[in-house]
């Protein structure tokens, strides 16, 4: 069931999920087949062609049948939708389902599995979002990676890939933080008293005090990164 | 010297650096934690929490806003349980210095950090954090809690 082809999908994944993909043989066309999932009643069949027609059926005992090795198919259910939204609209709400279902699992499985080359650059960065807001971190970064080399002339899916990039490392030459242990040590006998305030210590002197950090911006500017400054708490 | 700045930094290169690191963030005396000084896009020097259990660096907003523009952020606000409770913020990318303040070389970091935006008369009383995926995933670190020593350097 499962025509991925090198992609590893988890057997209780496979039992719930069958993906089909385009032949081997007609590899210059879109994914060509999708069915995608059974959820709470609801199996969504996609067909996707040149020309896409989707249909979303609610299962039933005749719910619906396998699409057809011509690429085409049938739902027999009582509930059927007929639509003319792009199979690419469909799979993002899809996903927008899953997420607002908190289904990690299968929100993870159609983002692996959506070829986001045939999708606009708007439902890549909403799938991103989705995974943001799923607190699903480490799909967010892969999206927006995988964004960042299909669409290069998108500028909110290039910023999205530079912020959400993995972190950049390199050797820094300064600052070489001399003095920041003498203003630790100074906020750990003394920041008690500063409760709600802004303090700011330099070489383990106190160098201003004050309720919102922009008043101790003359302070700071003189040293930003020698200077210490804390809220305390 | 820190005790074994020689086994990971000058012999094996584990390290690139060490800093001293605070048991506690000033005002929370109650809380044992990992607290370094960090430089913001080389303007502010502040104190932040590490914490593996969040994927973003998370900034005070008043931070920010002296260095708003040297921060690259979304868009769109987005929302992050911290501590509990749930804020609206902006992702954004700026770099972040580790101090060798014990021994080594500094590292500069291009983080991804959270700043929340806080609604009118609303005040922030969080640390700052140091995040897993935005920051720490890519630095190698050891602590020595004998010392009060953070270990790190590049992967």
């Amino acid at each position: 069931m499962d025509g991925r082809g090198g992609t590893s999908v988890s057997g209780r994944l496979r039992e719930r999920y069958a993906v089909y993909e385009q032949p081997e043989n007609r590899t210059d066309m879109q994914p060509t087949r999708l069915l995608v999932g059974e959820r709470r009643g609801l199996t969504c069949l996609v067909v996707a062609q040149e020309k896409c027609s989707v249909t979303l059926a609610r299962e039933g005992p005749d719910a619906t049948t396998e699409a057809s090795p011509n690429w085409s198919c049938d739902a027999t259910a009582e509930d059927i939708h007929e639509t003319n939204m792009t199979t690419a609209s469909t799979l993002i709400l899809l996903m927008e389902e899953n997420a607002k279902a908190g289904a990690k699992e299968p929100f993870a499985l159609l983002a692996d599995v959506i070829a986001w080359a045939y999708h606009p650059p708007e439902e890549l960065l909403r799938a991103i979002e989705l995974a943001l807001s799923m607190e699903m971190s480490g799909l967010a970064m892969e999206l927006a990676q995988l964004g960042g080399t299909l669409f290069p002339q998108d500028e909110r899916v290039q910023r999205m890939a530079k912020i959400l990039a993995p972190p950049v490392v390199r050797s820094a030459r300064a600052p070489d933080g001399k003095g920041l242990d003498a203003s630790r040590k100074w906020l750990r006998e003394h920041a008690g008293q500063y409760r709600g305030q802004w303090v700011a210590v330099r070489q383990g002197r106190l160098m201003g005090v004050a309720s919102s950090l922009r008043d101790l911006e003359p302070i700071i500017g003189d040293d930003p990164v020698g200077t210490l400054v804390s809220k305390v708490l | 010297m820190p005790r074994f700045a020689q086994l990971l930094i000058d012999t094996n290169s584990f390290a690139s650096g060490a800093a001293h690191y605070a048991d506690q963030y000033p005002g929370d005396e109650r809380n044992a934690r990992l607290v370094l000084a960090v430089t913001i896009a080389n303007r502010a020097t502040v104190q932040a929490v590490v914490d593996t259990g969040t994927p973003w660096c998370i900034l005070d907003p008043e931070i920010v806003e002296r260095l708003e523009d040297a921060v690259l952020f979304t868009e769109n606000l987005r929302d992050l349980m911290i501590r509990g409770e749930r804020y609206d913020g902006r992702l954004g990318r700026v770099e972040i210095t580790l101090q060798a303040d014990c021994c080594g070389v500094s590292i500069a970091v291009e983080a991804t950090v959270f700043v929340p935006t806080l609604r009118l008369g609303e005040v922030w009383c969080h640390p700052n954090f140091i995040g897993l995926q935005g920051f720490l995933a890519r630095i190698r670190y050891a602590v020595d809690p004998e010392e009060n020593v953070f270990y790190f350097g590049p992967v």
